[in-house]
């Protein structure tokens, strides 16, 4: 009696192990990585500027159509790194200024964009010039962003 | 299918009635022109090079306006299909011309030009010509560019009766339909405008905009030259 006892106990700890999932791997993902840089002087008008991803684009209303935003970089700064996990598919890309403290800004992230008001201009010199990317499964794609600031 | 066979499709049928019902004397040929003469690409072909000098002579009428010969031996390059309206004298007074292609497994129907006389125009042809394209030349998606609002008008309701998505409309551009018109037209900006690409406007006098395609005509100035790229396609495109 005793050895099915410890043999039942054994065959439960083995199962046990043999059960628990074992990671393979850290998995990739997709998205974009690089870095940020603004050309041109700050505008006084404007405290932060972002990399927003849109997956449409319109023109008059950047908000209805933004997956994420970079990490605000504040003014003076030239430079900044950023990355953005995303879904495989098409997406365009854009700089944008920030006329409000981002802090404030991300505070009330919820009720600004319920309200359709966004703190948000388009800084780039050429809109119609806005990156369009393509992510596949698992890739995480470089690209160094320039915001020419109008002058 | 041949020229003929074209003629027995319900939207050649349709097409011919109406175009009957303005004249008695006008019918229509179809062509597609590789077919017909497979080495057209590498022959210079007077009986070719004739169709093209009368689809110049149709653009001067119809357009008022003449953008050259030249414009008209490119836009026949890659002709998949050619559709001419005659008169009575079998003079052509009208013609499109279609491009096929297959990107990313997708087939485009690309309407490369459509251009009818004068008096031949705001006699409800065009959709019914739009309609027996997409019958002879079947596809996943269809692209046109244009500077004419009418031309978007009847376009994209020619999509969406087939379930298909438009981009541009006056507050939606999709990335992906940008990217896909790039395989044809490389230059398209991101408002998928291809600037400059021809002397001016083409069609002196072209119509305003409705009020709620503006938005679209307010991305680009037609005076420049500037066209926009209108893609048809299915909602799932990847």
């Amino acid at each position: 009696m005793k050895l099915i006892c410890k043999l039942t106990a054994i065959f439960s700890v083995l199962v046990l192990i043999w059960s628990c999932e074992t990671p393979e791997s850290l998995e990739p993902v997709s998205g974009i990585e690089g870095k940020l840089f603004i050309d041109g002087e700050w505008p006084d008008s404007i405290q932060a500027a972002a990399l927003i991803v849109l997956n449409s684009l319109n023109p008059n209303n950047l908000a209805a159509g933004i997956v994420t935003y970079s990490t605000p970089m504040l003014s003076p700064l030239k430079e900044s790194e950023y990355f953005f996990q995303l879904e495989p598919g098409y997406y365009f890309i854009a700089g944008v200024g920030l006329t409000m403290d981002p802090v404030l800004f991300f505070a009330n992230f919820d009720s600004i964009v319920a309200s359709g008001n966004l703190p948000i201009v388009q800084l780039e010199k050429s809109p119609p010039l806005l990156n369009i990317i393509y992510l596949d499964n698992q890739q995480v794609m470089e690209i160094n962003h320039s915001i020419q600031i109008n002058k | 299918m041949h020229s003929d066979q074209h003629k027995s499709l319900p939207q050649a049928q349709a097409l011919l009635a109406h175009l009957k019902s303005i004249n008695p004397g006008f019918y229509i040929e179809t062509i597609q022109p590789k077919k017909r003469w497979p080495d057209i690409e590498t022959r210079n072909s007077p009986e070719v090079m004739d169709i093209i000098r009368q689809h110049h002579t149709v653009s001067k009428n119809g357009l008022g306006n003449d953008i050259g010969l030249d414009a008209f031996v490119h836009r026949n390059r890659d002709a998949d299909l050619w559709i001419h309206i005659l008169n009575e004298n079998k003079n052509m007074i009208g013609f499109s011309i279609n491009e096929g292609y297959t990107v990313e497994k997708k087939i485009i129907n690309y309407f490369r030009v459509t251009i009818f006389n004068k008096n031949i125009q705001k006699q409800g042809i065009y959709p019914l010509l739009n309609e027996l394209k997409v019958a002879i030349l079947p596809a996943d998606m269809f692209l046109v560019r244009t500077q004419n609002p009418v031309v978007y008008k009847y376009f994209t309701q020619m999509c969406e009766q087939r379930g298909l998505m438009v981009s541009p409309t006056a507050d939606f551009i999709n990335p992906a339909a940008v990217d896909i018109a790039r395989c044809l037209i490389p230059d398209v900006d991101a408002y998928s405008v291809q600037r400059s690409m021809i002397d001016g406007e083409a069609l002196v006098g072209t119509p305003k905009p409705p009020e709620e395609h503006a938005p679209i005509w307010e991305r680009m100035n037609i005076y420049d030259g500037d066209v926009v790229v209108i893609l048809g396609y299915p909602e799932l495109l990847k």
